[in-house]
């Protein structure tokens, strides 16, 4: 391709139409609403963290059976872990986000996608473990108070919801590797 | 030192550059709901970054930079999926009567070139048919002039052996 040719094609693409352009305080009010809703998410999380301490600490103070205080203490610590691991990810990014160098800096946006890399294998094996020990306490509960058909199909519906979430997380972690090897490129 | 803080001027220059932030999200991204979105973000991320401004470059350099760096940052959160799909869909798409030009066709056949070029080669080819100069790319990508230079002719390279796969 020699000058003249190039010329010509960038006087092509220099020509092609614009797009209508957008009004700029409409997309600053939608900007400031996605801020909105991930505060909200924030503290729905939060509300959800609390809610499984109070069960905890009722069910420890009414004397609950010790297979299903164990099982509560479990899924208590399991949240408690995976909020505090997610949650100094997600500050880490919105660090970066609100960072002025944001808009200048390639290597903020390869930490971004390295945080979301993170985030994924943590849902990944934090699910894998969950998924686990669900097994392994219901097989306690069969063992001790037999076998319960409408427990079993709520189960199944449960643990299928938590293979597609896996499936979900794999499919978002190698999707987010892929980008972090185009931007590395 | 520039300072731009005011609303009034901050809107001016986006309406200057809107015409690059227009092309640059075409270049970036060929799917029409995608594209328009993207074309906001980066009008967006240039409404944010002005006041970060403080002439360590020119304006337009700086405002290249932002624009180039969001449009990085739309890939990390846009995977793309079946582009191949999409280009085909494109270049099939029924012309509307004021775009039944060969012209038009031929700029829709660029638009989807430059999306198929490698994001390193894309980078230096956008800002090459905005008609910066090598100096200026480099200080836009943060990478050498030789590297420019390098992109530049392997970009021109590929970009020339798909618009003749496509005719």
């Amino acid at each position: 391709m020699d000058n003249n040719e190039f010329e010509q094609l960038s006087s092509l693409w220099q020509s092609t139409d614009e797009k209508p352009m957008p009004q700029m305080d409409k997309v600053l009010k939608r900007h400031n609403r996605q801020g909105a809703i991930l505060r909200i998410n924030l503290c729905i999380e939060m509300l959800a963290l609390i809610a499984v301490s109070y069960l905890l600490i009722t069910s420890a103070l009414n004397g609950l059976e010790f297979i299903k205080l164990t099982w509560i203490s479990f899924v208590t610590a399991w949240a408690v872990i995976i909020f505090i691991l997610a949650s100094r990810s997600r500050l880490d990014s919105l660090k970066q986000l609100k960072s002025q160098e944001i808009s200048t800096s390639i290597e903020i946006h390869k930490k971004l996608i390295k945080n979301e890399i993170y985030r994924w294998n943590l849902n990944i094996k934090a699910t894998w473990t969950f998924v686990l020990i669900f097994m392994v306490f219901n097989i306690i509960i069969i063992y001790q108070n037999g076998f319960e058909l409408n427990n079993l199909l709520i189960e199944a519906v449960l643990m299928s919801g938590l293979l597609i979430s896996i499936f979900f997380f794999v499919i978002k972690n190698k999707k987010a590797k892929e980008t972090l090897h185009t931007l590395e490129q | 030192m520039v300072n731009i803080t005011k609303d009034t001027e901050k809107e001016e220059l986006i309406a200057q550059f809107w015409p690059q932030i227009s092309r640059a999200a075409a270049g970036y991204e060929n799917r029409p709901a995608l594209s328009d979105e993207l074309a906001q973000e980066m009008a967006l991320s240039v409404w944010r970054s002005l006041e970060g401004f403080n002439d360590q470059c020119s304006l337009s350099t700086y405002i290249y930079r932002v624009i180039h760096n969001t449009a990085i940052d739309h890939i990390r959160r846009h995977s793309k999926i079946s582009e191949d799909e999409l280009d085909e869909a494109m270049l099939c798409e029924s012309p509307t009567p004021e775009k039944n030009t060969l012209q038009a066709q031929r700029q829709k056949q660029l638009i989807v070139a430059v999306n198929q070029l490698p994001l390193s080669l894309r980078q230096v080819m956008l800002l090459k048919l905005e008609d910066l100069n090598n100096i200026e790319m480099s200080e836009v990508l943060g990478i050498s002039e030789a590297n420019v230079g390098v992109r530049l002719h392997r970009a021109k390279e590929q970009l020339s052996k798909l618009l003749a796969g496509m005719n």
